[in-house]
């Protein structure tokens, strides 16, 4: 670095920047030595043999067919901390709209500059921290406001396995580089910030060119990336997949300019090897056509699937970098006394608030939480900064209300932070919008009340009508039995008065009986059925949504064959559903008992022609049902589940007998049950 | 008319119920048979004599509902009674369209069943003779040849013999011969006599 001078060395390069190579040459004639190259070939020897502090490049000078010299103006600039700018002349000499910081690659100076003055001061500026960054920084290079937060940050960047380079883009000499560099290059940090040339020189020699041309892309486009070798000093090979990437603030400004370098070398080696593989196959497949033909093509399909897998790795490494860039959920920083230190800019996506708001205004969070949430919240924070130590999984989960009036559920997760000597320096807390979540779990609790009700309404029915059944059987034949008795004896031996008051008493307990289970079925009975139109293709697809659950749970693809104009059969809504949720259960319980390969159900639909009716099939893929249970499975209380009520198809049953229907069952053990129920069309629906 | 004995088939799935009420038919003096399903009774080559079913609604295999269906789509004549454990409403009404006696509700008592089947019973006897006597009727109309019917269709609607001859294109003799003989083969007394056959027999539609 000369700097023999104490004039400010500036290179202007294009010959449509003479005007204002004479203005900077006037504004200044103490401070500033001003050359003028015509054009980029010119600039060469004056870059080469004596460095400007700054060179002015315009920016319509052909950059493409000139990639050579300005590599090489670029090698100055980086050895040598030249700082480069492009101006765009307009039509107007004054004109300077455009001007880039070539160095950072930041737009800062690409507000609009009106007057040349403000171009000098820039320049000035420039040339400035240039000197006063001439003494080594010292090791622990990062003088951005990390220290604060630093603590957190470093301990993040410190750990990562990839390269990370941090430059503010306000002051590119303030950088940070992680200890990933070390490791990967074989260089030591401090060695970085004496002398950030030592990064290009410790590029493969082959793909220095590669690198710088990347940087250039990122420096004119803002984009770009690149795949690189390092070489260590024993010769060692690394390679690396790198990005550079601007960091925004909320407001839009440029904060920082990050390099990220992911260590590949193992992906690379497969491949690598991958390709020798390959290689070598060919050859051999060459000198033996016919016979390898097969096996090369197997052998295709492994390096495709290996391929596939690299790329499924590549991906993991993307989406890893893209949470190292930015973060979804919204984080925020406390330091001990629950001062907030940071919040992410992604508080604003949840809230609608941004995260200055956040920090200017304290309150603001408790303020928007729902106020029955807030102590459960309060007495958490309270906990987690009082007694650090135990990092909290989603334990807390509270409500707030967004800007615009939504009120949104939030997960909320936390862990201490310490430092290296085990000193609490605050929480780093994560809350997660879970709002879908929520939505959807409420969503399930009242699909699965309805369910409990429809089967509860018919459930209680049933039992009465069963029991009903069950008891009047024997209470017919002791009635019959007893009045025929005391018919006989009034015949046979009228002179019997205990055996008449024996028979007369049972005669008269059987029709109290018959009483009481009159009241209970008129109490509990089935209800009367309350007809309408219904649309049966309508009421499957709610009950598949009712039990989607159960459904996604089991694993179970379902097949939805529904005939189109059906037409709408005359029956209760509500106890036709009951219908198909029984079958479809029973579907889904006889698949997930036991195991099936491709558990499927199939509710298929038909319309009738021949009397008027709509058939509905429900069918499974389970193991079915064995013939001996078969023949009894109508019957009350008959079960193949462990907790079954034994009353679901007979519930079924009645319900369709009801509706004038008929309810058939029919199983192939091992190859699944088919349920097939019909239905009368509504009358104005049949021809 | 027929005088068999009349037999009572008690229909229903719980043996229990099954002897209970067989006990009390016998007793009562009536041919019982017990069947504990619908397809038995059906294979089951039931008498032609006087008789009525006794039929529970719900059982094994076929109800007692699709049973009285299929006795009616092959024109049985036994009167049903239907009884119950689990009836309901839309039961009953579709037992009763179906022409039962009636729907009774378990358990029964035997007064009520006993009057409920003589009703059924007497019911069938009048359908029997009814039958028996329609029969008859048809068996002796097909003895008339087939201008003895024409005169018998002219007849019944009160046309005079000098009509019927003019529209039969034959002399009034030959209708009165035909007359007689009308009345000999049908063992009738007089035109209101064939006119009661023909309602009796529904001859209405027959074709001269």
């Amino acid at each position: 670095m000369s700097d023999k001078s104490d004039k400010i060395r500036i290179l202007v390069i294009g010959r449509n920047l003479q005007h204002q190579a004479g203005l900077l040459q006037e504004t200044d004639p103490e401070g500033f030595r001003v050359r003028v190259a015509l054009g980029l070939i010119d600039a060469l020897d004056p870059v080469e043999l004596d460095p400007p502090d700054v060179i002015l490049l315009d920016s319509t000078e052909s950059i493409e067919n000139s990639s050579e010299i300005l590599m090489r103006i670029f090698n100055h600039y980086v050895t040598n901390q030249i700082s480069v700018h492009t101006l765009t002349p307009g039509k107007e000499n004054s004109d300077l709209n455009t001007c880039v910081d070539m160095r950072t690659g930041v737009n800062q100076l690409a507000e609009q500059i009106k007057s040349e003055s403000a171009l000098f001061r820039r320049i000035k500026n420039a040339v400035d921290t240039k000197r006063n960054s001439k003494t080594p920084p010292p090791p622990d290079q990062l003088k951005i406001d990390f220290r604060e937060r630093g603590e957190y940050l470093s301990q993040i960047l410190e750990n990562l396995s990839g390269i990370i380079v941090v430059r503010d883009a306000i002051d590119p000499s303030s950088v940070y580089i992680n200890r990933a560099f070390e490791k990967i290059t074989g260089v030591a940090r401090e060695e970085y910030y004496r002398e950030p040339g030592v990064f290009l020189r410790a590029v493969h020699p082959d793909d220095r060119e590669r690198v710088k041309r990347s940087w250039l892309e990122f420096l004119m486009t803002g984009g770009g990336e690149t795949e690189f070798r390092f070489q260590q000093k024993d010769g060692s090979v690394r390679w690396v997949w790198a990005r550079n990437a601007a960091v925004k603030n909320p407001d839009g400004e440029k904060v920082l300019v990050l390099t990220i370098a992911e260590d590949i070398t193992q992906r690379k080696r497969s491949e690598i090897q991958l390709m020798e593989q390959k290689e070598n196959l060919e050859e051999i497949v060459r000198s033996r056509t016919i016979e390898l033909e097969n096996l090369n093509k197997s052998l295709s399909q492994i390096i495709e699937k290996q391929k596939q897998t690299e790329e499924e790795l590549r991906q993991a490494e993307e989406s890893y970098r893209t949470i190292a860039n930015f973060t979804f959920d919204w984080e925020s920083w406390t330091d001990p006394d629950r001062k907030l230190l940071y919040v992410s800019p992604s508080c604003e996506r949840i809230t609608g608030y941004t995260a200055e708001e956040f920090m200017d205004d304290p309150g603001l969070l408790n303020r928007i939480i729902l106020p029955d949430d807030l102590p459960p919240k309060e007495k958490h924070f309270q906990d987690h900064h009082n007694n650090p130590g135990i990092p909290s999984q989603g334990d807390l989960k509270f409500r707030i209300t967004h800007r615009k009036g939504s009120i949104r559920w939030i997960e909320h997760s936390c862990q201490p932070v310490t430092n290296s000597q085990g000193q609490f320096l605050g929480v780093r807390g994560s809350n997660r919008d879970i709002t879908l979540r929520k939505q959807i779990e409420e969503q399930n609790r009242q699909h699965r009340k309805e369910l409990a009700r429809i089967s509860k309404e018919t459930t209680l029915g049933e039992i009465a009508a069963t029991i009903a059944h069950e008891i009047n059987q024997p209470l017919t034949s002791i009635l019959t039995n007893a009045q025929t008795a005391q018919r006989v004896l009034e015949d046979n031996f009228p002179c019997c008065p205990e055996i008449k008051d024996i028979l007369s008493d049972i005669v008269t307990a059987d029709r109290r009986a018959k009483e009481v289970i009159q009241r209970i079925r008129d109490l509990l009975g089935p209800k009367t059925i309350k007809r309408s139109r219904v649309d049966i293709g309508k009421v499957i697809a709610e009950t598949i949504t009712l039990l989607s659950s159960e459904i996604s749970i089991a694993g179970i693809s379902v097949h939805l064959e529904l005939a189109e104009d059906l037409p709408g059969v005359n029956a209760d809504r509500i106890q036709i559903q009951q219908v198909l949720v029984n079958l479809i259960s029973n579907a889904i319980d006889a698949m997930t008992v036991t195991p099936v390969i491709q558990p499927t159900l199939t509710v298929s639909t038909r319309s009738v022609k021949t009397n008027d009716q709509v058939e509905v099939i429900v069918k499974d893929t389970g193991p079915g049902i064995n013939p001996e249970l078969s023949r009894k499975i109508f019957e009350p209380f008959v079960t193949t589940k462990p907790h079954g009520l034994g009353l679901g198809l007979v519930i079924s049953n009645s319900i369709i007998d009801a509706h004038n229907g008929r309810l058939s069952i029919e199983s192939d053990p091992g190859q699944g049950t088919r349920c097939v129920f019909s239905i009368p069309v509504t009358p104005e629906d049949s021809p | 008319m027929t005088s068999l004995i009349e037999t009572i088939y008690i229909i229903d799935d719980d043996s229990l119920i099954r002897r209970a009420l067989s006990r009390f038919f016998e007793y009562e003096g009536y041919a019982v048979q017990t069947f504990e399903s619908a397809d038995t009774f059906l294979v089951f080559n039931h008498k032609t004599g006087p008789g009525c079913i006794i039929l529970d609604v719900m059982m094994p295999g076929k109800s007692g509902l699709e049973l009285q269906a299929e006795l009616n789509a092959v024109s049985s004549s036994l009167p049903i009674i239907f009884i119950s454990g689990r009836g309901t409403i839309p039961m009953s009404v579709q037992a009763l369209q179906g022409g039962a006696i009636t729907f009774l509700e378990k358990p029964v008592e035997n007064d009520e069943l006993l009057r409920v089947v003589r009703e059924a019973l007497e019911d069938h006897r009048s359908i029997l003779s009814e039958n028996a006597e329609r029969e008859e009727i048809l068996r002796r109309f097909h003895t008339l040849t087939h201008r003895e019917r024409q005169v018998f269709g002219c007849a019944i609607q009160g046309m005079l013999n000098k009509h019927i001859a003019e529209s039969l294109n034959i002399s009034e003799s030959t209708v009165k011969t035909h007359r007689r003989r009308i009345m000999e083969k049908m063992s009738a007394n007089s035109v209101p006599d064939l006119v009661r056959m023909v309602a009796r027999a529904d001859l209405d539609n027959f074709t001269p």
